[in-house]
């Protein structure tokens, strides 16, 4: 059961981030934390473990198709692997319940940008 | 950052979001590291979450364009809002 759970949340994660363009980690945190009961940092820390085989082979079919402008890949990665161990370090010393409330506020934010998006598709 | 290589350094969109993915890469292993060293990461749940993503996205990849964009946009707004404040609570 609990399987078919996992399989219907990265289903559910997966057309979202491919038919709205938002990241997959929006779906998936909250929903382990609703639905199966996981903490905020086991959530987080999952998701994160779910998103990067899903970046890597994102990466590699545009990569084949040659979009990946690889001489810009590399200062965006080396500062995003700084950004990334200061992110998840900074996370890791919060609190559960302080993070978990950061993060509803990560989703009122994403959800206004998406709206502002939209309305702009829509005017143009 | 998909919007920082179209306007700064002058990518088309599809060639932005592509190297974009790829920093991606990056950024989120070493984010996730963090947490694999102080054991948050539920390593058996995460290929069963990445199997169903990964059919997930191919079927959403076909939605694009038949479903309104707007209103499908509108109802996962609503739904992260609600999510939001169901975690704030929690």
């Amino acid at each position: 059961m609990t399987i078919v759970g996992y399989l219907l949340i990265g289903l559910v994660a997966g057309t979202v981030a491919a038919s709205l363009g938002v990241g997959g980690g929006v779906v998936l945190v909250p929903a382990l934390v609703i639905f199966f009961s996981f903490d905020q940092h086991l959530a987080q820390g999952t998701s994160l473990a779910v998103i990067v085989p899903t970046a890597v082979v994102g990466a590699w079919l545009h990569a084949r198709a040659g979009r990946v402008v690889w001489r810009y890949v590399i200062p965006l990665g080396i500062a995003g692997v700084v950004g990334g161990f200061i992110g998840g370090g900074i996370a890791l010393a919060l609190g559960d319940a302080l993070l978990r409330r950061l993060f509803a506020a990560l989703l009122v934010v994403t959800a206004a940008r998406m709206l502002q998006t939209s309305r702009r598709a829509g005017a143009g | 950052m998909v919007p920082g290589l179209i306007l700064w350094m002058g990518l088309g969109p599809h060639k932005a979001h592509a190297t974009s993915l790829a920093a991606i890469v990056a950024a989120a292993a070493a984010g996730m590291t963090p947490f694999a060293l102080a054991g948050d990461v539920d390593w058996a749940a995460a290929p069963i979450l990445f199997a169903g993503g990964a059919v997930g996205a191919l079927g959403g990849a076909r939605l694009l364009g038949k479903v309104s964009a707007v209103w499908l946009t509108r109802a996962f707004v609503a739904l992260l809002l609600v999510t939001a404040v169901r975690l704030a609570v929690e």
